[in-house]
C-alpha cells in the first residue's frame, strides 16, 4: 500500500473529520488580557453538579453522623455518554481490544465463590516531597545534563510543570499527583540511516501536494547492534547505582529487567509493607547502549489510618460503576499479559495445527456494519477469584492515594481493580449516566453532523 | 502582535484544533481546554515563531490534554501504568470508525500511534511533527516509517483490506 493510500484510509476512518469548528470567540476571549472566565453555563452546571455530588455524600453519611467526614473526594471523570462508556471499558484490562462503539456488549458481573466477609485496610496519602526545580537539577546532574529548569508553557498554578530541554534531551517534572519526573535522551547519530528528505517544491494551488510529499521519506533500514546494549546483569548494576544516586530504593530481587536487540530497561516498583505499589521508577537503554530514558517520583507515603472494607462478593457489584476503579502495580498487568500471550500463542498453534480453512475463517472480521445501530449483547461474566492489593486513586485536586482494593479475576480471562473501602470513607464524584444505546444515536453513529 | 492580529492568525487554526481536541477529549471538555490553550498562546505570543503557530498549538494542547487526564479519576491511571514512560505524556487515543483499522491501531506502540495520528489524521508533515513532539525530523521519519509498516502488517492480520 502506498503512503497516500494509508493516509487516506486513516483519514476516512477518522470519526471527527467533518466536525464543525468551535465558536470563534474562544480565540477572541484569549486575547482579552487577564481573562477571568465568567461563570459560564458549563461552570454553573458543574457547580450544580458538585452540589448534587455533595448532597449524595450527605445522603450516605447522615445515618451515621458520628462517622468521620470522607477522607478525600475521588476525582470526577468529566465524562458522559459515549466517552464515559469508552473510558469505563478502558479501565479494565480488556482495554487493549478497545471497541469503538460501546454498548455492543453489556457485561453482567456475577460473584462466584468469593469471600462474603468484609475486613479492614490502611489508606495512605502519597505526598509530593521536595522542590520540583531542585529535583530536576539533581536528575540533570545524575545524567550529566547542563541547563536550568524553566516553567513550561503549559504549566498552570494547579498543575505546575518544569523542564530542562536541549537538542537531544529533555527532563520534565509534573508537580501534581505523585510528582513524576521524566528524562529522555536521543542519540542523533543513531538516525544516520535516514537521509535528509528530498522535498518537492509545493505547487501553487495543488491541493494534492500534501498527500504525495511523504514518498521521499524512505529511511535506510537500520540493523540492530545488540552488542552495544548492556547485558541484563550490567543493566541491573547500572540501575542500582543510578537509582541509588536518585534516591530510589532498589532491590535486585524485585527489579524487573527487559532486553532485546534494540534496547533494554530496568523497572523498580516502590514497595510498601512488602508489596509493590503503583509507583514505579524506570531506566531504559537505547540501541546505542546509552541510557535513553528514566523516570521516577519524589514522594512520601503517609498513613491515614485503618478503614473497614467490604467483602469481595460485594465489591463485584461495584465493577459496573467506574467511580470505584483503581489501578495496581504494573507487575499485576504484566502477569495478565504474559498469560494472555501464552493463551494466544496456544490458540494460534491449535489453529495452525487444525488446518487452513478453520483458522482462516476465524480471522475474518466480524460481520458488523458500524454505521448501523446494533442491539447490545449481554455477556455474563463470572468473577471467581479475588486478591487484595493497594490501588492508586486520585482525588479532585490530582493528589494520589493508596487505598485497599480487590483485584477481581473473572472467567473471561481478565480482571478489574475495585476499591474496597466502605461507602462514606471516600467521597465519590457525581455519577454519570451512560445513556442506553437505543436512546441515543450519538453513541453509536459516526460523528457526521454531530 | 495585536489582539486583532492574534485573533486573525489563531482563528484560522480553529478547525484543526477543534478536531485535534475532539479526537482526544470528552466533548464537554473541548471548549474549556481550547480556552486554556489560546490563553497560553496569547500570553506566549511573542515567543511563538510566525508560521509555526499550529505545531505550537498541537504541542501545547498535548500537555493540556495530559494534565486534564491526570485530573481524571484513577481509572485512567491504569492506562498510564501500562505505558512506557516518555518525556511527555502522550495524548493519543483517537477513535477510528474502521474496526479492522481500529484494532490494528490499538496494536501499535503509543509513540508510533502518536506520530502516525499527527501525520495521517492531523495532516502534519514530519518537520512539523518533529516540532510537536520535540524530536529530530530524522527520528520522526524513522518512527513514521516503522509505524506505517507495523500498522499495515497489523491491519492485514486483522482482516483489513489494503487494496
Amino acid at each position: 500500500m502506498e503512503d497516500n493510500e494509508l493516509r487516506n484510509l486513516l483519514k476516512k476512518a477518522d470519526t471527527k473529520a467533518s466536525l464543525e469548528p468551535m465558536n470563534e470567540t474562544v480565540v477572541a476571549k484569549a486575547a482579552m488580557t487577564q481573562r477571568k472566565a465568567p461563570m459560564s453555563y458549563r461552570g454553573f452546571r458543574a457547580l450544580v453538579g458538585s452540589l448534587g455530588a455533595a448532597a449524595l455524600v450527605v445522603g450516605i453519611t447522615l445515618p451515621s453522623a458520628l462517622q468521620p467526614q470522607p477522607l478525600f473526594e475521588l476525582a470526577s471523570s468529566g465524562s458522559s455518554g459515549r466517552d464515559s462508556a469508552m473510558a469505563t471499558q478502558e479501565s479494565s484490562v480488556a482495554a487493549d481490544s478497545a471497541m469503538i462503539w460501546p454498548g455492543w456488549f453489556e457485561y453482567n458481573y456475577i460473584a462466584q465463590g468469593l469471600d462474603t466477609e468484609g475486613s479492614s485496610g490502611e489508606i495512605f496519602e502519597v505526598r509530593k516531597k521536595g522542590n520540583p526545580t531542585q529535583i530536576l537539577r539533581n536528575v540533570a546532574a545524575v545524567f550529566g545534563i547542563q541547563g536550568e529548569p524553566k516553567q513550561d508553557d503549559w504549566s498552570t498554578a494547579e498543575y505546575p510543570s518544569y523542564s530542562i530541554s536541549g537538542e537531544d534531551f529533555s527532563i520534565s517534572i509534573y508537580w501534581s499527583g505523585p510528582g513524576g519526573w521524566y528524562f529522555s535522551r536521543w542519540n542523533q547519530d543513531y538516525f544516520r540511516g535516514c537521509a535528509e528528505p528530498v522535498m518537492e517544491e509545493p505547487v501553487e494551488g495543488d491541493g494534492e501536494t500534501d498527500s504525495t510529499m511523504d514518498e521521499s521519506y524512505v529511511c535506510e533500514e537500520i540493523k540492530p547492534e545488540p552488542g552495544l546494549i548492556p547485558s541484563e546483569q550490567e543493566m541491573l548494576s547500572q540501575a542500582e547505582s543510578l537509582f541509588s544516586t536518585l534516591g530510589v530504593d532498589f532491590d535486585r530481587a524485585l527489579a524487573r529487567v527487559w532486553r532485546d536487540d534494540w534496547g533494554g530497561s530496568v523497572s523498580m516498583p516502590m514497595i510498601l509493607d512488602g508489596n509493590a505499589i503503583p509507583l514505579e521508577s524506570y531506566i531504559g537503554w537505547g540501541s546505542d547502549g546509552e541510557v535513553s530514558y528514566a523516570s521516577g517520583y519524589s514522594v512520601e507515603i503517609v498513613s491515614r489510618g485503618n478503614f473497614d472494607t467490604i467483602s469481595a462478593t460485594d465489591a463485584v457489584e461495584r465493577i459496573s460503576d467506574w467511580r470505584w476503579y483503581g489501578s495496581v502495580a504494573s507487575s499485576y498487568y504484566e502477569q495478565y499479559y504474559a498469560t494472555t500471550a501464552v493463551a494466544e500463542s496456544a490458540i494460534e498453534r491449535d489453529a495452525a495445527a487444525s488446518g487452513g480453512e478453520d483458522s482462516a475463517s476465524s480471522d475474518e472480521p466480524m460481520p458488523v456494519e458500524p454505521e448501523q445501530p446494533t442491539e447490545p449483547e449481554i455477556v455474563d461474566v463470572f468473577v471467581n477469584r479475588s486478591e487484595t492489593a493497594l490501588a492508586a486513586a486520585y482525588d479532585g485536586s490530582g493528589n494520589m492515594w493508596l487505598v485497599p482494593a480487590y483485584i477481581l479475576h473473572n472467567d473471561q480471562g481478565w480482571f478489574d481493580v475495585i476499591i474496597a473501602v466502605e461507602e462514606g470513607v471516600i467521597q465519590l464524584p457525581e455519577p454519570y449516566d451512560i445513556m442506553p444505546l437505543n436512546d441515543t444515536e450519538e453513541m453509536i453513529m459516526p460523528e457526521e453532523g454531530n | 502582535m495585536t489582539a486583532e492580529e492574534f485573533n486573525r492568525v489563531y482563528r484560522a487554526h480553529l478547525p484543526e484544533i477543534t478536531r485535534f481536541l475532539s479526537r482526544r477529549l470528552p466533548s464537554e471538555s473541548v471548549e474549556d481546554i481550547a480556552g486554556d490553550l489560546f490563553e497560553i498562546a496569547w500570553n506566549k505570543r511573542s515567543s511563538i515563531r510566525a508560521g509555526e503557530e499550529l505545531p505550537w498549538l498541537y504541542k501545547t494542547a498535548r500537555y493540556l490534554i495530559a494534565n486534564h487526564r491526570r485530573k481524571q479519576s484513577g481509572r485512567l491511571a491504569i492506562i498510564e501504568r501500562l505505558r512506557e514512560p516518555v518525556a511527555a505524556p502522550s495524548a493519543e487515543s483517537v477513535a477510528l470508525a474502521d474496526l479492522a483499522m481500529a484494532d490494528a491501531w490499538q496494536k501499535l506502540p503509543e509513540k508510533e500511534r502518536e506520530a502516525l495520528a499527527l501525520w495521517a489524521i492531523e495532516g502534519l508533515e514530519p518537520s512539523d511533527i518533529a516540532k510537536v513532539l520535540g524530536q529530530s525530523e530524522n527520528a520522526i521519519n524513522i518512527r513514521l516509517s516503522r509505524a506505517k509498516k507495523n500498522l499495515l502488517m497489523a491491519f492485514e492480520k486483522t482482516g483489513g483490506e489494503t487494496t
